[in-house]
């Protein structure tokens, strides 16, 4: 049974918000469907413990939870193009793969553990439980994040990556134009530059809305805060996450074209004395230098810096700029030089490695610098502030 | 809010290939912390033994930082022999909260007590490395002297530290990881100099006894062995001389030369060691913000390790740190 009581049009993320009761059982079975189609959502917070048994209990005693929220990126067509009806909320909660959990995830578990431990007892109640739900209807992906995060601050401790996570699960193992987003980690599944790791990219667009090529594990709420700030500016609108990709696989096109199928030379004594390095080489094809999180969140973290100095705006300002390089052979086997050198000095190789290319892209893409659209000059300058940042 | 040096092994933050426990039996392999002040991924080893009789060297087990273990951007990552000690670390630490600054020694079992190997009596040989046992708290001091960590270690045999109480017992699972008041530092790690002076002229007296020279020759020559100078001089006779002390020597000229008219450039180091201990004792108000404390210490350290090595392999010096400074259980 499901009965609307209030709809309301949000104009902060530009979706209907939709506020209607449900009884438990049909919420059971819609959330189950859901949790089962999200692994990113599936976990349960490991020490819940006493808390949520109360609530288990409470519920059972005929306590009002408080409403969760969920969220539908469906592209179902509503009845009337006024009010959406009970029958509309219906066709989208049964479309489950598009609904994302976005405010009572834990309580969904509670929910879904009381009911099924006495389930004769609330189907033989004489008034049924009800549960309150909103329901944002056609919103987009930036707009699922934003209440996701203003909605997730200072409640259950989960970081923004985490939440990437489940917001983007749909493009796992899926295609954006010619690139390939595979689920493996393993790094033999990347054979081409059009092959990216999923773990990769959420981790590049992460650092692009942190401004931090480094990962962090741990849930900070000031960080929360300016992350909120940076994507509710309006001038941060086409920033999406497939726009992050579209971009920087642009900029790999643009190397791939320059030097189609490069590799690094296979016998030592083919490499210049400038550019041997002491171990093996960071990449010896494109996809091996590129097709990796520390490039990725390098470069998340440059064009973020970029747009908020205000030297480029946004991703579209960048495709121009990529079409502009000028790129050489010399160019990789320096990069490779350099991060050898780089991972010399650092004690967390890959933190030295993201600090590196961070560098790299912000001193190549930014107007106002000397090494501006210079691959050689932006690597002989990354590598000198990385090695006194390492 | 976790302490940021802290990090944690599970099935998220560490790579599938680490994970993998297959043909050998994780009780076969054991391991035990270490600590270093700046843990470097890179400082993975394969350690060695050097036995005696027949010498040779056995290779035992590794050397693997904590942080190597949530990252394949080491040189390490695809080495099947890594990934095998890898694995049993994650098996034996999985979920387990982690400072960073741990280091593991893990070792195959059964090669180790084949060979009837107290790798305790190793374990001492680490600190070379800047690398501390782990006792208590993890350490907080870089010793400046620190070799870098190579793809292969043979570790010398030393002593093992826990056989002794109260003060040497403390020095090797406290201070040197904690003690960062270099004044503090250098008196603390000078105590190991005091006690082996005092055990160097027990011993001296000793010789001369059974010398049987007469009377009138040792007790002129007895007496040279009551001036501190000289004691330092036979005790420093225990120390490796082939570590470079240049940055002592031009400290101690700057700084020494002037009050004590010695040139440091051709005196022996211990001369500069105990002349500089003494500007501590008796003037360090006057000098205290003008000299670098950190090269004394740092050198004494190493000394002190080599001195103690020595004295428990001579009979004499072992039997008497022994009565000494021994646990009952140790005895």
């Amino acid at each position: 049974m499901i009965k609307i009581t209030n709809i309301l049009n949000d104009k902060k993320v530009q979706a209907k918000n939709i506020q209607f009761l449900i009884d438990i059982k049909s919420y059971v079975e819609i959330s189950n469907k859901i949790l089962e189609n999200n692994p990113f959502q599936r976990k349960r917070v490991k020490k819940s413990g006493s808390i949520y048994n109360l609530l288990k209990e409470d519920i059972k005693s005929g306590c009002i939870i408080p409403p969760i929220v969920l969220a539908s990126s469906s592209n179902l067509e509503l009845e009337s193009d006024n009010n959406p009806s009970e029958k509309d909320i219906t066709n989208h909660l049964n479309d489950y793969r598009s609904i994302k959990i976005l405010d009572g995830l834990q309580r969904t578990y509670s929910i879904i553990e009381v009911y099924e431990e006495n389930s004769s007892y609330f189907d033989e109640l004489k008034d049924e439980y009800l549960i309150r739900v909103e329901l944002y209807l056609s919103i987009s992906d930036t707009g699922i994040l934003y209440r996701m995060l203003t909605l997730n601050t200072g409640q259950t401790q989960m970081t923004l990556r985490h939440q990437l996570e489940i917001l983007f699960s749909k493009y796992l193992d899926a295609n954006i134009d010619e690139i390939n987003i595979i689920k493996e980690t393993d790094n033999g599944s990347i054979s081409t530059i059009n092959d990216y790791n999923f773990s990769d990219l959420i981790d590049g667009y992460n650092s692009f809305l942190e401004k931090n090529e480094l990962p962090v594990d741990r849930f900070d709420i000031l960080q929360n805060v300016k992350t909120i700030k940076f994507m509710s500016e309006e001038k941060n609108d086409n920033m999406e996450f497939v726009d992050f990709i579209k971009c920087y696989h642009s900029m790999i096109k643009s190397f791939d074209q320059s030097l189609p199928g490069w590799v690094y030379p296979s016998d030592e004594e083919d490499v210049d004395e400038n550019f041997k390095t002491s171990s093996n080489p960071f990449g010896k094809n494109l996809p091996k230098i590129f097709n990796r999180s520390q490039p990725i969140t390098g470069f998340g973290a440059a064009i973020s810096e970029l747009v908020e100095s205000e030297s480029i705006q946004g991703f579209n300002d960048l495709n121009t700029l990529i079409g502009k390089l000028v790129i050489s052979e010399d160019d990789l086997l320096l990069l490779n030089k350099h991060l050898d050198d780089v991972k010399e000095k650092s004690k967390k190789i890959g933190n030295g490695q993201r600090i590196f290319f961070r560098l790299f892209f912000k001193n190549l893409f930014d107007k106002d610098g000397r090494s501006f659209l210079k691959i050689e000059e932006s690597l002989d300058n990354a590598k000198k502030r990385a090695m006194a940042e390492v | 809010m976790t302490n940021s040096l802290e990090m944690e092994l599970n099935t998220d933050t560490v790579p599938s290939r680490y994970q993998n426990i297959n043909e050998v039996s994780t009780s076969e392999y054991k391991a035990i912390k270490l600590t270093k002040f700046e843990p470097d991924e890179k400082d993975i080893s394969i350690i060695y033994i050097r036995l005696r009789k027949p010498s040779r060297d056995v290779r035992v087990g590794w050397l693997i930082p904590a942080i190597s273990l949530i990252s394949v951007d080491h040189d390490y990552s695809e080495d099947l022999h890594f990934i095998k000690y890898a694995s049993n670390i994650f098996d034996k630490y999985k979920d387990q909260a982690i400072d960073e600054r741990t280091y593991f020694f893990v070792w195959f079992n059964e090669t180790v007590e084949s060979n009837k190997i107290n790798l305790y009596d190793y374990i001492l040989d680490f600190t070379k490395f800047g690398i501390y046992p782990l006792e208590s708290e993890h350490s907080k001091y870089i010793n400046s002297l620190s070799l870098r960590v190579t793809k292969e270690i043979t570790l010398q045999k030393r002593f093992d530290f826990r056989i002794f109480n109260g003060f040497v017992r403390e020095l090797y699972s406290k201070t040197l990881q904690n003690e960062t008041n270099l004044y503090a530092r250098f008196m603390q790690i000078y105590q190991v100099i005091e006690l082996s002076m005092d055990l160097a002229l027990q011993a001296k007296m000793m010789e001369f006894k059974d010398s049987r020279k007469h009377m009138g020759i040792i007790r002129d020559k007895l007496t040279e062995y009551f001036k501190e100078a000289k004691l330092i001089g036979t005790v420093y006779d225990f120390t490796n001389n082939s570590n470079d002390i240049t940055n002592l020597r031009v400290e101690a000229n700057a700084k020494l030369k002037q009050s004590t008219g010695k040139n440091y450039s051709t005196e022996r180091k211990e001369v500069a060691i105990y002349d500089f201990r003494n500007m501590l004792v008796h003037n360090y108000y006057r000098f205290k913000d003008d000299v670098d404390i950190t090269i004394f210490c740092d050198h004494i350290e190493r000394d002190a390790l080599d001195i103690l090595t020595k004295m428990t392999e001579e009979k004499y010096y072992n039997s008497e740190l022994k009565a000494r400074y021994y646990t009952e259980s140790a005895k």
